[in-house]
């Protein structure tokens, strides 16, 4: 394979470019391998068959009309990736590196959160909330002032052999929507994430190894109704286990898996158990984005790494 | 097989109304004193969650037209999951057909409808009111036949778009659905609140008694509602407004649309109450 990256501290070899990852020079064994072919209509006795999705044991078909049909195989580590006629090549690898590579790790075995997370002193802080909760935008802002990206949709978590649990930075990137790009001042440094959508992605430095998981936020961003109260309500949670399964990058898949149930549960109730767990209520104005990350840095609780140091005291536009 | 039975209407004409009726109905023992805890979950059509979930694919990446193909599959896939003989899922999108043929919401026998009609007048002060535009845009906007809400290319949205078409499109369109619809009309459920309520209650193929019935509608008077939003903010409330609940009258509009901003919603009316003639007469 003429290509090899790092992605969710997982190596890919690939048969064609995958320019939104970071090249290794020193490739090592594949975790993933990716290539480009025909890909099976339907599997055979598949647990599950919906218009976009097959799950049969170790693999797995997604199906996305007009874009691509990628097909997961021994156990998580094969994509065959079947591209649709006059596709953007960019709109196939955004879901390549999206759900596609979710239902890969799910099949690896690995334990994926839907999260976008920032470093704080030497500890990811990972944020999970459903879609528009606004993950991104406060990984975005946080790293503006400071705290350098470890994730942005994807946070891949292991556990080590002393029994803590360690964050793998995804890639050098965020995904932001355009009132986020040019409230943070991106604009020049953006491009798109697929043709025909707004959503934009915007480089970001991030660190090559993985970092001890500090604790997680359950976002609920809520708009602002009250300007003179504008700080982030967080309470502790006592979902815990349950939260974290609900933002499982698996879960779409994992009730149809029942031979990955079990460790996945297992692995949720382990990090519940030791990481600090908090639902966040945030008061989302954008036009106070500056108050906003005020209150999350009090609420972080910790000085922004000085190496990335970001100033936020004067207009954001003129940030370098 | 599950049905899922869409609660439909414009926006602002009484459908978090009958929903809390049926949350009420339907648990009368699960009080609480929160409009946001509800026992009753009816998720909406354009659910974002809802779609990402069924699918396990991010809307976030797809554009508008690939969501809305994929939109009757997360509905099926939503059927199937079910457990329950029906579940009520509210729905704001006109009743539209995508390129394919394919209705957006699906079609008897695993879809049915119960559409929520209220006079134009009165859906145009309400939407002004929590959309925060002027009457005349709210007129405009009733008016619009390429009307869609939860719309902004900028910014991602808890829920997908909606097409609501203009007022008489949107009736017209649920009037002409290929499955089984009970028609309940805001004016009348204030009227004749039980008699109203009950056919809605027998249309879902509930058994419920008429005292079971009023205990629910007791427990839903706009007085009730609007108390229970004053202690916790309901989150279906907008921003810019400063409540969901407002009077629920009927004919505010009437006295405070001009004559000129009132006359195209009396002619769409109209049209709409011929046809409504005209469907009975066939169906009859």
């Amino acid at each position: 394979m003429p290509f090899a990256h790092r992605y969710c501290g997982l190596t890919i070899h690939s048969a064609f470019p995958l320019p939104e990852l970071r090249n290794l020079a020193n490739p090592g064994i594949a975790d993933v391998t990716v290539r480009p072919a025909a890909v099976p209509d339907h599997l055979p006795n598949p647990a599950r068959r919906l218009a976009t999705y097959e799950i049969a044991g170790d693999q797995a078909l997604l199906r996305l009309p007009g874009i691509a049909h990628y097909h997961v195989t021994r156990g998580g580590t094969r994509i065959t990736v079947e591209s649709a006629p006059r596709v953007d090549p960019a709109a196939v690898r955004l879901f390549l590196l999206h759900p596609v590579f979710a239902l890969a790790a799910l099949l690896r075995g690995d334990y994926l959160l839907n999260a976008a997370a920032v470093a704080v002193a030497g500890k990811a802080v990972a944020f999970v909330g459903h879609s528009a909760t606004g993950k991104s935008s406060l990984a975005a802002m946080l790293g503006r002032g400071g705290f350098p990206v470890v994730s942005d949709s994807l946070l891949r978590i292991t556990e080590t052999s002393q029994g803590t649990f360690e964050a793998h930075p995804q890639a050098p990137w965020l995904l932001l929507w355009p009132d986020m790009v040019e409230r943070l001042g991106f604009s020049e440094t953006c491009c798109d994430a697929r043709s025909g959508l707004a959503l934009k992605r915007v480089e970001q430095p991030v660190a090559d190894a993985p970092i001890p998981l500090g604790r997680i936020a359950l976002l609920h961003a809520q708009k602002a109704r009250n300007p003179n109260r504008f700080k982030p309500t967080v309470q502790a949670s006592s979902l815990g286990f349950d939260a974290l399964h609900l933002y499982d990058a698996g879960r779409s898949w994992l009730r149809y898996i029942p031979a990955l149930r079990l460790t996945h549960f297992r692995m949720a109730a382990k990090i519940a158990a030791v990481t600090p767990i908090e639902q966040l209520d945030l008061p989302w104005e954008l036009s106070r984005h500056k108050e906003m990350v005020a209150s999350l840095r009090n609420w972080v609780g910790e000085a922004p790494d000085s190496r990335l140091q970001r100033s936020m005291d004067g207009d954001v536009n003129e940030v370098d | 097989m599950t049905t899922t039975v869409w609660l439909a209407s414009y926006p602002k004409s009484g459908n978090t109304w009958f929903r809390l009726f049926m949350a009420r109905l339907l648990h009368p023992d699960q009080h609480s004193s929160d409009l946001n805890s509800l026992p009753l979950y009816t998720p909406i059509a354009s659910s974002r969650r809802l779609f990402d979930d069924m699918l396990g694919v991010p809307s976030a990446f797809l554009t508008a037209g690939e969501i809305a193909a994929l939109r009757p599959d997360a509905d099926a896939a939503f059927n199937e999951a079910g457990d329950e003989p029906r579940q009520l899922r509210k729905a704001h999108d006109a009743y539209t057909y995508l390129p394919d043929g394919r209705p957006l919401l699906s079609q008897a026998p695993n879809f049915a409808a119960i559409y929520i009609l209220r006079d134009p007048w009165d859906v145009a002060v309400s939407f002004a009111s929590h959309f925060n535009c002027t009457l005349d845009e709210a007129v405009r906007r009733l008016r619009d036949s390429h009307l869609s809400i939860a719309r902004n290319p900028r910014e991602l949205n808890r829920q997908l778009e909606q097409r609501l078409l203009s007022w008489e499109g949107h009736v017209l369109s649920w009037l002409s659905a290929p499955l089984p619809l009970h028609v309940m009309r805001f004016e009348e459920m204030k009227r004749a609140p039980l008699r109203t309520f009950r056919a809605a209650v027998r249309f879902l193929g509930l058994d419920h008694d008429d005292r079971a019935i009023e205990a629910a509608l007791a427990a839903c008077r706009i007085e009730r509602l609007q108390q229970m939003e004053t202690e916790t903010r309901f989150n279906e409330a907008p921003q810019a407004a400063d409540r969901f609940f407002r009077r629920g009258e009927i004919g505010e509009g009437v006295t405070r649309l001009s004559e000129e901003q009132l006359r195209p919603l009396l002619d769409m009316y109209r049209r709409v109450e011929r046809a409504i003639s005209e469907n009975a007469a066939q169906r009859g």
